[in-house]
């Protein structure tokens, strides 16, 4: 059953995530990213076909909560930010309007 | 004060001056003791120190293992090693957390998951030919854990060489 906490957890992490005050790192699986909080908790949140995950685990890698977009449709927006900043999207697409830009125009 | 006028004092007073000389001595002895609890509790300090510093340089070589099995294919030994390092920093964050900092703990909580994802994904290609995305997200993996892992070896040697 989701409650309110998981809700609120998976907002949290959108907000900080879009303000860079949390990071994320590509994981070896395909799709999947991790951070961390204060050395305490980990954060992966992974795509698997059309559904989202998150896994939250504490310091002995057990995991504590699990949610999926299906009952947080949030995730998703969660998932797509993560992987912006764990791929350096932004920092890529800067790089590449910036050479497009000095190409100038013919 | 002559001798003999001396000498009559403590006669007369020898109690009083025996236990004035006992207070000097306990507090003498307490402050040796003092002393002597903080050079060991220094001790132990640097001895737990040590032995965290130790436990790192043994996560980075079980790490630079997996980079090595990971060129050589053997995907059974790079599970173990990638499952091996991934121990070695639960255990760091489990024995040392007096000894490391919120950014030390940050670092290993990471390093762990990393390492826990190569094993996981080592598993999965050992029964069959990993793609070339496969290699090289786990050869990206291992070395972000090789650069967390040694930035908390380089902090961990640092204090131990007495910084701050």
């Amino acid at each position: 059953m989701i409650i309110e906490k998981e809700i609120r957890l998976v907002d949290q992490l959108l907000d900080k995530t879009r303000s860079r005050s949390l990071t994320w790192e590509p994981t070896a699986k395909n799709d999947e990213f991790v951070s961390t909080l204060a050395g305490r908790v980990s954060f992966t949140v992974g795509a698997w076909r059309d559904t989202e995950t998150l896994t939250l685990r504490d310091d002995f890698d057990r995991v504590l909560v699990i949610v999926d977009s299906s009952a947080i449709p949030r995730l998703s927006e969660l998932y797509a930010e993560a992987r912006r900043v764990a791929l350096k999207v932004d920092e890529s697409l800067d790089s590449v309007l910036a050479q497009l830009e000095r190409m100038g125009s013919p | 004060m002559s001798w003999a006028h001396a000498w009559e004092f403590v006669v007369h007073h020898w109690g009083n001056l025996a236990s004035v000389l006992g207070l000097a001595v306990s507090v003498a002895t307490l402050a040796v003791a003092s002393k002597a609890r903080e050079a060991a509790e220094a001790a132990r300090a640097v001895g737990r120190r040590q032995s965290l510093t130790e436990v790192l340089q043994d996560a980075v070589r079980k790490n630079e293992q997996v980079g090595l099995f990971l060129a050589q294919r053997k995907w059974d030994v790079v599970w173990l090693r990638a499952q091996e390092t991934a121990n070695v920093a639960s255990l760091s964050l489990a024995r040392w957390p007096l000894e490391l900092s919120a950014d030390s703990k940050d670092n290993l909580l990471r390093s762990q998951q990393l390492a826990n994802s190569i094993a996981s994904v080592a598993l999965r290609v050992a029964g069959a030919a990993p793609t070339a995305p496969d290699i090289e997200r786990i050869s990206q993996a291992q070395g972000r854990v090789g650069q967390l892992l040694a930035a908390e070896l380089g902090e961990s040697l640092r204090r131990s060489e007495g910084g701050q």
